[in-house]
C-alpha cells in the first residue's frame, strides 16, 4: 500500500505538472480538491486517464469520482480494492 | 468614434532572448537554454505564486510573463472596473504547438487524450490565464495574422476605447517550438511626457528598437 502510494503521488504530480509539490510535501491525506493542492476540473481528466493509463481501472460516474478523488489515500485504496 | 488620445503606458519585449520591459532590459537568456526552461526561470526570479503556470504549454507561459512584467506595479483595480479593462492579441502559429501534441497523444496512449494538453489547443487561451490571473473581465480578441499586422492591432484597441474599455493589455505573441516573440502593450488615456501615444508610427518605432 505505502509503494502505491509513493508511486501515485509521483505520478500526479508529473502528469498534473504539480512543479511546486514533492513526493515529501504531498500529504496522503490531504485533500486533492478545495485544499492545499488546489487540483481543477481538468487535473481531474487528467486523474482519470492517468488511473485508466497505468492501473486499467475506470472511474465511470461523478459519485465514483468524488468519493476515489478525495485524497491520495482513497484512490489507492480504490486501486488495491479494484485490483 | 475612435479615441486618438491614447498612451503607451508600459511595453514588454521578450524576444532574442532577452526581456525588455520600459525599454530597459531586465533579462537574458542563459547560453543553450531552451525556452521552457527560460520561461520558468523568469517565473521563479519573480517569486510568483501561481501554480498555474506550471500547467501552461509554452505559448501560454510566454503571453503569461509578458503580462506580468507589463503590469506590473499597475494599480488598475483602484481606477477602472474589471469589466473595463480590454485583452486584444494576435499570433501567428495559432496554437500549433499544443495542436501537434495532442495529435501525437492521442496516437502514443492509444487514442486516450490529454485533459490537460486538449485545454491549450486554441490561441485565446492566453487571454484565459491572463485574465483570470488578474481578474481581468472586459473585452478580449485574439487575431490570428500571417506576420504582425500594427494597423489591425491599432485599430483594434482604438475600438475598444470607443466601445468603453478604459485599459487595454495588447500585442503579439508568437510560439513555435524554440522560435518565439512576444511583445505586450498597456494602453490608456493618461498622458505624461514619457508616454508614446498609441499609434501604428510608434509601434512600429518600438519594434525596430535594438533590442
Amino acid at each position: 500500500m505505502e509503494n502505491l502510494i509513493e508511486d501515485l503521488k509521483k505520478q500526479i504530480i508529473e502528469e498534473l505538472n504539480l512543479e511546486d509539490l514533492t513526493v515529501e510535501e504531498f500529504g496522503t491525506d490531504e485533500l486533492l480538491f478545495g485544499g492545499n493542492i488546489g487540483l481543477d476540473s481538468i487535473d481531474a481528466l487528467e486523474l482519470i486517464v492517468l488511473l485508466e493509463k497505468n492501473y486499467g481501472v475506470k472511474i465511470t460516474s461523478k459519485e465514483d469520482g468524488k468519493k476515489v478523488f478525495q485524497t491520495v489515500r482513497t484512490i489507492a485504496e480504490f486501486l488495491e480494492s479494484n485490483k | 468614434m475612435a479615441d486618438k488620445n491614447l498612451y503607451i503606458q508600459h511595453s514588454c519585449f521578450i524576444r532574442a532572448g532577452k526581456v525588455v520591459v520600459d525599454q530597459s532590459q531586465i533579462e537574458q537568456e542563459e547560453d543553450g537554454e531552451h525556452l521552457k526552461a527560460f520561461l520558468k526561470r523568469l517565473y521563479k526570479s519573480r517569486e510568483t505564486d501561481y501554480s498555474k503556470f506550471h500547467k501552461m504549454d509554452a505559448l501560454c507561459k510566454l503571453a503569461f510573463m509578458a503580462s506580468e512584467y507589463v503590469l506590473e506595479g499597475v494599480d488598475w483595480k483602484s481606477e477602472i472596473p474589471a469589466e473595463d479593462f480590454a485583452i486584444v492579441l494576435q499570433n501567428r502559429s495559432s496554437s500549433y504547438d499544443s495542436d501537434l501534441e495532442h495529435a501525437d497523444s492521442i496516437q502514443r496512449e492509444g487514442g486516450i487524450a490529454s485533459p490537460a494538453v486538449f485545454v491549450y489547443t486554441l490561441p485565446n487561451i492566453m487571454i484565459g490565464e491572463i485574465a483570470i490571473r488578474n481578474g481581468i473581465k472586459g473585452e478580449n480578441a485574439c487575431f490570428i495574422t500571417d506576420a504582425f499586422n500594427s494597423e489591425l492591432l491599432v485599430d483594434q484597441v482604438e475600438d475598444a476605447f470607443a466601445e468603453g474599455s478604459k485599459l487595454v493589455l495588447t500585442g503579439w505573441v508568437e510560439q513555435a517550438a524554440e522560435d518565439y516573440e512576444a511583445f505586450f502593450f498597456l494602453v490608456g488615456q493618461q498622458s505624461q511626457a514619457e508616454k508614446k501615444q498609441w499609434t501604428v508610427d510608434n509601434v512600429k518605432g518600438l519594434l525596430h528598437e535594438p533590442f
